[in-house]
């Protein structure tokens, strides 16, 4: 037995090398004149193209490059990993096709580098596709309006910025206050939700990367979602390009007419990497010591985002784009031009997040362009109000902050308003069910909480949140289901939510309840 | 301004054109004089390297190279510097033969800014690339 399989083996070595073919094809060449800081200059290579893959043969093995600059008598290249033994004088040769990176099934659930190469240990990634890390975005016949939402699972963002499949949203605000967070809530939320997850980390600390990971595991999340790794610690060149060839990946799925989201965290890092780049390659800097492209480097990038017509797939990739702002400076150079290329951002604020609203959204200075036609109707219908709710409790709360004395209405308005500032926190990691939210959102709007306790609004809303699942879980279904609120919805959810209410015993009790109970007293004491 | 290595080297080639031998010399030692006063002697490498190149693509020569393993026999030899001549028709070709022991078997040809690797050595990684997939 154990000669025979010995016999197989060596009958299928014996095979695949007889089947091995090889053909020697004329090709250009060149010699390095000059190395250092991920960059070489080459000689000769007169036929080399933009952007095509070179290979450094060293002493120690094969490198390999882009060439980025093609002068008159050089061409300048970046080198992708490390740069090995490459000297002076090593010969290269231009491999006379575009960098290119495995795209396909097997990349779910794995964490990789931009190259492709695995980064887990779970062995190589077996693909037959390879899809161009540089590809020119679907054209205007192809594309379609967006329509269906992205549900982020993050109450504040589903209600008053919401975001459709195929938009790019980004998510601006300085360093440490919940950018990524709203990204991993939402790659959490996407479970069974027939959505696709590719999270590019650009020039993060891989202690963060290994957390992400971790956590994404542990919320079964890593089923559906692949990560691209260019850490803090490789060259920048494997930084420029870990995003383009992100969404490579993500394409092969578009043109399998799936659903795709992608994070790109953080495209301010990307900046800066093109930056020392192209200042190594001798392009002239501009503004903040930017290269002139760098506007064409983002918008080429988002421009992938897309969503298909049905002709083409009727496939979308989602772009959640992330930038790091300096002390909240949104008119900094990257942020200006990311924010003009994106359908809308999502502000994170540091004021708000030290008051213990988190996430620390600025509704006011959050838009999203496309996203209400991709709300559901139900949604629509109550985050109206709810919104009309919230800017009129900023502008009262603002006013009333000095004066004491106040109408009944204005105290209403503001009561009703504290109630709704406690429903839009939310913990991290814990997305919330569209039909969730929109019970929430009915039970404030139609002044069903009006009698809960400010600091006892959170505790309600779980507590409402399990009762509906375990007392009327069809109401839930049905929202979902039908996706607008009709007359016998909205009567079942009135109903389920008094019944609720009625099991607590922390609700407020007006005055008028009170003195007619002491009258009752009176009268039996009498 | 400063003079560029490939300014000096066009210079030279436009000097030293079409002059009988005792002209050539005396061009020569002007141009090395010239360069001496403008403390440009250190660059002399770049201007001979530019000098070769241009001079080549204005007389229509490509340097080729034959690189082999072992010695090569006399009449094989012919029949390369044939191929070598039918791929480029137009121009004179330079030969050159390198043995290298490095590429273990078979032949490498250089000329101008191509290559045709038919080694031993890159048949073999090719090998041990589709047999590791």
């Amino acid at each position: 037995m154990a000669n025979n399989t010995k016999d197989f083996i060596v009958e299928q070595l014996k095979k695949q090398i007889e089947n091995f073919k090889s053909e020697d094809e004329q090709k250009t060449f060149g010699l390095v004149t000059e190395v250092g800081d991920g960059i070489a200059r080459v000689s000769g290579l007169s036929e080399a193209m933009m952007s095509e893959m070179l290979e450094f043969k060293t002493k120690s093995g094969s490198v390999y490059g882009v060439a980025l600059n093609l002068d008159e008598d050089s061409v300048g290249a970046v080198i992708l990993g490390s740069m090995g033994d490459l000297k002076e004088g090593d010969e290269v040769v231009a491999l006379k096709r575009i960098l290119e990176v495995p795209v396909g099934e097997n990349v779910i659930g794995r964490v990789l580098d931009p190259l492709g190469k695995p980064l887990d240990g779970k062995g190589e990634i077996k693909t037959e596709k390879y899809y161009p890390v540089e590809k020119i975005a679907p054209g205007v016949m192809s594309r379609e309006s967006v329509s269906e939402p992205v549900q982020t699972g993050i109450k504040p963002i589903d209600a008053m910025i919401p975001v459709g499949r195929g938009q790019r949203e980004l998510i601006i605000g300085d360093r440490q206050i919940g950018k990524t967070a709203i990204a991993i809530d939402t790659i959490i939320n996407q479970k069974g939700k027939d959505m696709k997850c590719v999270y590019v980390a650009i020039g993060q600390k891989e202690s963060k990367i290994a957390n992400i990971v971790a956590k994404l595991e542990e919320e079964g999340a890593m089923e559906y979602t692949t990560i691209v790794v260019a850490g803090a610690s490789d060259p920048a060149s494997l930084l420029y390009i870990s995003p383009y060839a992100g969404t490579a990946m993500a394409e092969y799925f578009l043109d399998k007419g799936e659903d795709v989201l992608v994070v790109y965290d953080d495209l301010s890092k990307h900046a800066v990497a093109y930056r020392e780049v192209s200042l190594l390659l001798r392009r002239p800097p501009g503004r903040e010591a930017y290269p002139g492209d760098v506007f064409y480097l983002h918008s080429r990038l988002l421009e992938r985002a897309c969503k298909l017509n049905p002709d083409f797939g009727g496939g979308s990739i989602t772009a959640l784009p992330i930038i790091e702002t300096q002390a909240g400076d949104v008119s900094a150079y990257i942020p200006t031009n990311v924010i003009s290329i994106t359908d809308g951002q999502i502000y994170l604020e540091p004021d708000l997040f030290y008051q213990g609203q988190r996430p620390a959204i600025n509704a006011g200075l959050s838009v999203s362009r496309v996203g209400s036609s991709a709300q559901i109707k139900a949604m629509k219908k109550v985050a109206g109000k709810m919104r009309l709710e919230a800017a009129q409790y900023r502008e009262l709360a603002s006013f009333a902050q000095f004066g004491s004395d106040l109408d009944d209405e204005t105290r209403k308005k503001l009561e009703r308003g504290k109630r709704l500032m406690e429903i839009l926190k939310q913990d991290q990691y814990s997305p919330v069910d569209v039909s969730h939210q929109i019970a929430i959102y009915y039970s404030l709007i139609n002044g069903l909480m009006d009698n809960i306790p400010v600091e006892k609004v959170s505790e309600f809303e779980l507590g409402l949140y399990q009762y509906l699942d375990d007392m009327n879980k069809e109401v839930l279904d049905k929202i979902k289901e039908v996706g607008k609120l009709n007359e016998d919805i909205e009567k079942a959810l009135v109903k389920t939510i008094n019944d609720y209410k009625d099991t607590l015993d922390y609700l407020i009790v007006s005055e008028k309840d009170t003195k007619e109970e002491n009258k009752e007293e009176n009268k039996e004491n009498k | 301004m400063k003079v560029t290595p490939k300014q000096y080297a066009l210079a030279l080639l436009d000097i030293t054109e079409e002059k009988d031998p005792k002209g050539l010399e005396e061009a020569i030692l002007k141009f090395s004089q010239l360069i001496k006063d403008n403390n440009q002697l250190n660059q002399i490498d770049k201007i001979l390297y530019y000098f070769k190149k241009l001079y080549n693509q204005r007389y229509n020569i490509k340097e080729a190279q034959i690189n082999t393993a072992q010695k090569i026999e006399e009449d094989e030899l012919e029949k390369i510097q044939q191929y070598l001549q039918d791929l480029n028709k137009d121009e004179t070709l330079e030969f050159k033969v390198n043995i290298n022991k490095e590429i273990i078997g078979g032949i490498v040809l250089k000329y101008g800014d191509k290559i045709i690797d038919a080694s031993l050595k890159t048949r073999l990684n090719q090998l041990k690339n589709s047999l590791l997939k």
